[in-house]
């Protein structure tokens, strides 16, 4: 490109090449380690062990990055000196990007859901054409530190700037606490210590990372944990595929094994004992809508059972450990009217649920699987209605990807606007690896599940099964339901999360894989919650309080005054987290959708559409959030209880719309208010004026700003 | 490939008196304008292949499935790995051209503007010259 101002300085190369060689020495770092405890759990270490040095190696390396990392200098904390090459930021925004739910989840869905589960696959790796496309050269161009002060220069005035910073401590808020939530559950897991005290240890290499160094500490920490997580994600999905199918590249094979599923659903379809149990629970489905029309007197019926069960057994001379379950099932049964008819209400539910064929799991492959196009008028609309909730979803998700602000922060790191421009095409390449594997994976543990799992005798069942089902029987449960003493495939119960965390277990492959997993998983979580506490600490420190309270504020202060932040978010994340909300993916739905709503028209029109002004973004902003939130408040069920809503759910749905992807309609009507309201109101300033100019038009850049 | 059009209509072809001042300051305008429009009609070229490639594999996925794809009925093929792969060519040829353009921008000196050193952070915007104020 000879003399251009294209193609990366001279500096950039040089600190790529160091980085290049530094972060190889640690993947080989990581290679060795994880072979000497593979050989250690020949040796016969005990699991505990395993998990144990997994979890405090891994928080011990990332907590000496960031303390090698520690800075008090302002550009450095809030943007790592902007001197990262485009192909680390792309890792770190890959691992920034990659969330427990990510990780954990994302085959989990697929596993569950099928087809319907690709709507997570596609709005999370196509909102980069977005960010691509319409954002990350004009934010980096600019120059700043943080998205809501993007909107206070663009826009001008503080409103923007302060609307900016509540949605973004609001959405980074929501997702913080599911990310805490995912590494307790995997701190639990590594270690046998309880989901509470495995949030609070997680949090310890949370906060060492984002505390001390701010951005570049966790920047550099990203980087490490995109490699852990990537190799976690990975060893599994080829190991599983060389075990099934004999190829190491599970791309190009999991067809076969997508086509077996698909046989193996039809014969359970038939499977006469499949029916058998299907029956039982409806029964018992209608057992627990009976005890709801009467639940004082069901209250007491099930403390007359219970009390006969554990006589009998006592008097049959059961096995203690039965004996024991019984007299704990007993001793917690809900004790007040309206905790009975909650425990009756989900009984029915779930019953109702499972009842369903292939435990309510659709056809693996068949896309929008609820409703058939060629079917009757029913069928024909809810076939329509699920295509419009699946697309309604991944442009939710979609949108929300380009307006999550710790995600368009980390452009603000790169040397140069075309090095940020291609480090959105490197994130999405590092995101891809995983999203590539990730039905692969859900496909792989389907056949083995469907084929080896389903049929097995109960004494025979393998041990995670047990663990998991210790652990938290929500995740994992079977019960013979039938009395054959053969688990079938409607008797076994395997939540989300559960799906990759027990992959390798599933799959049959040392424990060593299984923590690694975990420890990938851990990664995932810890690397997002840093950006995220980032984010909310400095909208707080350096828009709000810097930018509207105390603008004379040295920098210093600043700076320690993000720090403190980022401790009282992160501790009040963890308190929220260790409530147990249940269903992570959901929440991070939700997240989305509120960043959408927000960011999205007030950021693209900004840049594209130079008589965008103050008022409408300010009013564009809350009117899409206000529609966001209201659709969640109306149509999502645990909300209409929190806030009492009476009004039928009919009235209040949307083309059948779904409560999480209330962005879609939370966006539109954003950016139709922005519109108007900018049309009907004086045209932005000079100030406003220039700043468009700014950051429209390349300039000769220099690095380092 | 070479994208068609990129270079050739990106505003290389205005090669004006480059050194004569009151010529520039002409041609700056229509430069700006100009580039400014290729960037927006690459950034809906762009947007548009992201529509059509979302929409269409959510729509026709049932459609599609009557082909496979390694083995895999093309419909779920393309919501797992092909949509990927689509977004990810949609960026880096998107790159490539944006590259491509802001060079030609750069060399015919479209950023003499006093304010290309930008300042970060909370600092007051500088004070640009007197750059045409429509795009």
């Amino acid at each position: 490109m000879g003399e251009q101002p294209s193609g990366p300085s001279e500096e950039t190369r040089v600190f790529t090449r160091v980085l290049s060689r530094r972060y190889s020495v640690y993947t080989v770092g990581a290679l060795i380690f994880i072979a000497a405890l593979a050989l250690m759990e020949r040796k016969g270490w005990p699991r505990s062990w395993i998990g144990g040095t997994f979890l405090i190696a891994t928080v011990v390396v990332y907590a000496a990055i960031g303390l090698l990392s520690r800075t008090t200098d302002e550009a450095e904390y809030y943007v790592a000196g902007r001197r990262v090459p485009a192909i680390f930021n792309g890792m770190a925004t890959a691992a920034d990007w990659m969330s427990a739910a990510s990780f954990i989840g994302t085959a989990g869905v697929l596993y569950l859901q099928g087809f319907a589960g690709l709507a997570y696959i596609l709005g999370w790796t196509g909102g980069y054409c977005l960010v691509a496309l319409l954002l990350a050269p004009y934010l980096r161009r600019m120059g700043f530190y943080t998205i809501p002060e993007f909107l206070g220069a663009r826009y001008g005035g503080t409103l923007p700037r302060l609307v900016g910073v509540s949605a973004a401590v609001l959405v980074s808020f929501v997702y913080v606490v599911v990310q805490i939530y995912g590494v307790g559950l995997i701190t639990s897991h590594l270690t046998g210590f309880s989901f509470e005290i495995g949030i609070f240890v997680g949090l310890g290499g949370v906060l060492v990372c984002s505390f001390l160094g701010g951005m570049r500490a966790v920047t550099w920490t990203q980087v490490a944990q995109y490699i852990v997580l990537i190799l976690a994600y990975l060893t599994p999905v080829v190991w599983l595929s060389i075990n099934q199918t004999g190829s190491p590249f599970p791309l190009f094979t999991y067809g076969q094994q997508l086509e077996q599923v698909g046989r193996r659903e039809q014969e359970l379809l038939n499977d006469p004992r499949e029916q058998a149990v299907i029956q039982q629970l409806r029964v018992r489905a209608e057992d627990a809508q009976r005890k709801l029309a009467d639940v004082r007197q069901a209250m007491v019926d099930d403390t007359e059972t219970m009390t006969a069960q554990v006589r009998a057994l006592r008097a049959a001379d059961a096995p203690l450990a039965r004996v024991q379950q019984a007299e704990r099932r007993l001793a917690t049964r809900p004790q007040t009217e309206a905790d009975a008819s909650a425990a009756y209400r989900q009984e029915r539910n779930v019953a109702q649920q499972r009842a369903q064929p292939l435990a309510g799991m659709p056809p693996m492959a068949l896309p929008h699987a609820s409703g058939d196009p060629q079917g009757d008028a029913a069928a024909r609309q809810q076939y329509e209605s699920t295509q419009r909730n699946f697309l309604a979803l991944v442009f939710c998700l979609m949108l929300g990807t380009a307006a999550m602000p710790h995600i368009l922060t980390r452009y603000y790191t790169t040397p140069t606007v075309l090095e940020a421009r291609r480090s959105v095409a490197w994130s999405l390449f590092f995101i891809a690896l995983l999203y590539m594997a990730a039905p692969a994976l859900a496909v792989m543990v389907k056949y083995e599940v469907f084929t080896h799992l389903v049929g097995t005798p109960f004494d025979e069942l393998p041990g995670w099964i047990r663990r998991w089902s210790k652990l938290d029987p929500s995740l994992v449960s079977v019960e013979d339901l039938n009395g054959d003493g053969l688990l079938q495939l409607a008797e076994l119960h395997l939540g989300t999360d559960v799906i990759v965390l027990a992959a390798p277990e599933i799959g049959g492959l040392p424990l060593v894989v299984t923590y690694l997993v975990a420890a990938g998983g851990l990664a995932a979580a810890l690397s997002t919650a840093d950006g995220l506490l980032l984010t909310i600490s400095n909208a707080l420190s350096y828009d709000l309080y810097y930018g509207m309270i105390n603008p004379r504020a040295p920098a210093l202060r600043r700076v320690m005054l993000s720090k403190f932040l980022v401790l009282v978010v992160a501790l009040l994340a963890a308190f929220l987290a260790s409530m147990r909300f249940a269903d992570i993916l959901q929440f991070v739905t939700a997240a989305f959708s509120l960043a959408a709503a927000a960011f999205f028209p007030a950021l693209v029109l900004g840049i594209f559409w130079r008589r965008a002004n103050r008022v409408g973004a300010t009013l564009g902003m809350l009117s899409g959030l206000a529609v966001c939130t209201w659709y969640m408040v109306f149509n999502h069920p645990t909300l209409r209880q929190l806030f009492g809503v009476t009004r039928p759910l009919q009235e209040c749905r949307w083309w059948d719309v779904d409560a999480a992807a209330a962005g879609v309609f939370g966006v539109p009507v954003g950016a139709l208010v922005l519109v108007v309201a900018s049309l009907l109101t004086r045209a932005p300033g000079p100030a406003q004026a220039r700043a468009v100019e700014r950051m429209r038009y390349p300039s000769t850049e220099r690095p380092g700003h | 490939m070479d994208k068609p059009g990129a270079a050739e209509r990106a505003p290389v072809r205005h090669d004006g008196p480059v050194d004569d001042p009151s010529a520039m300051s002409g041609l700056r305008g229509g430069l700006r304008r100009d580039f400014w429009r290729h960037v927006g009609f690459w950034t809906a070229f762009g947007v548009l292949g992201w529509l059509v490639l979302t929409c269409g594999v959510v729509w026709l996925a049932r459609d599609l499935d009557r082909w496979t794809i390694a083995q895999v009925p093309a419909g779920y093929w393309w919501a797992a790995q092909g949509a990927i792969g689509g977004f990810l060519v949609i960026i880096v040829v998107y790159c490539i051209v944006m590259e491509r353009l802001e060079a030609q921008f750069l060399n015919l000196g479209g950023d003499d503007e006093p304010s290309s050193g930008f300042p970060s952070g909370g600092a007051p915007l500088a004070e640009p010259g007197s750059g045409p104020k429509h795009g």
